[in-house]
């Protein structure tokens, strides 16, 4: 009769720890596994904030706003001189054409930049990046505009 | 036997020394020394903003003539005579080839080495690839020409500086008149403006 309670008091002692087990284990695991998302996403936004300090750092080199003025000159002087091959009125029909939508897409996508520059008073260097990073894409994007203009496929 | 085996390699040796010294000599004839192109890239740098009417004189369209000034100054020598404005034989201040985009072409091509390219049937990676190749052929002081076809050049400028940035590999630096600048970007240019023919001037190596 002893034998029977001890033997059933066991098997009770043993259903308690298999159920703790089983309970106990998913939450230990799921904070171990909360615990290792947090880090991750902790390192995740210390590479970020890293890698846009380095952006930053690169955007503000002399090297990089040479980069970028020259290129914003190019376009200017691009389109002064198209401007004048149009005025002197000898450019064969197709090219008067395409020089006249040349120039009115690069007058647009400078406009675009130089208004959003001068929407940038406290000259935000990350708005900056965007706004640079814009024309840049904007221009990628008229050159392939113009490749569809004269019928060329992109290979 | 063995003399006449001796004296016939010996002769065989000098002809081959002449020869490569011919060739030695052909190679320095097609440079041309006088011409220094970072002579020509300083006197565009100095006056790409202004002109220099003590020395020459403003055409109605400048680029051509700005050109000329600068490669006149970098050492190439003016035509001492000019029997008439359109002969193309002939280069010096009021002349054709002188002032003129589409007959400095006609002179030029014949006295330097040069290439030409049309670029109308070009993709946009195509034409950076071009411009890439262009870039890697041309220094400073040499002349780069864009036109609608290849007897109808339009606009001419002069390679002022060369840089390279961690951005865009190498970089160069035109330098015109008509809308002045020293700073425009040769890569872009060729694909920002609707020009379909391209041609450069390598003015230090002689034809």
């Amino acid at each position: 009769m002893k034998n029977k309670k001890l033997a059933s008091c066991a098997v009770g002692i043993s259903g308690i720890f298999i159920v703790a087990c089983l309970t106990l284990t998913p939450m230990i695991r799921s904070n171990h596994v909360g615990a290792q998302k947090a880090d991750q996403m902790k390192i995740e936004a210390a590479i970020e904030s890293k890698e846009q300090e380095e952006k930053e750092k690169e955007f503000m080199s002399a090297d990089y706003q040479d980069y970028v003025q020259s290129r914003i000159d190019t376009m200017e002087i691009a389109i002064s001189d198209m401007q004048r091959e149009v005025d002197r009125g000898d450019l064969p029909k197709e090219n008067h054409e395409e020089f006249i939508i040349r120039i009115d897409k690069l007058s647009k996508i400078l406009d675009i930049y130089n208004s959003a520059s001068k929407g940038n008073k406290s000259k935000d260097i990350s708005r900056s990046i965007e706004i640079t990073d814009k024309l840049f894409e904007d221009l990628e994007n008229f050159y392939d505009e113009m490749d569809a203009y004269n019928g060329l496929v992109v290979k | 036997m063995k003399k006449r085996k001796k004296v016939l390699t010996m002769s065989l040796a000098l002809l081959i020394t002449c020869s490569e010294l011919g060739s030695v000599h052909k190679v320095s004839a097609a440079t041309d020394s006088n011409y220094i192109g970072s002579k020509a890239a300083t006197y565009a740098g100095n006056w790409y903003n202004g002109y220099n009417t003590t020395e020459y004189y403003k055409a109605d369209l400048d680029c051509t003539n700005f050109v000329s000034q600068c490669l006149e100054k970098g050492g190439k020598k003016r035509s001492t005579k000019l029997p008439s404005y359109t002969d193309i034989n002939y280069w010096r201040p009021h002349s054709a080839t002188w002032e003129s985009a589409n007959y400095f072409k006609k002179y030029w091509v014949t006295q330097v080495k040069s290439a030409g390219k049309s670029i109308s049937g070009m993709t946009k990676s195509e034409k950076s690839q071009y411009a890439l190749d262009v870039i890697s052929k041309i220094t400073v002081g040499d002349v780069v020409q864009y036109g609608v076809g290849s007897d109808a050049m339009r606009h001419s400028q002069i390679v002022y500086k060369s840089r390279t940035i961690s951005y865009g590999g190498k970089v160069w630096d035109m330098a015109q008149h008509t809308s002045p600048s020293k700073t425009i970007n040769l890569h872009d240019y060729i694909r920002d403006t609707g020009y379909t023919y391209v041609r450069y001037y390598d003015m230090d190596q002689l034809k």
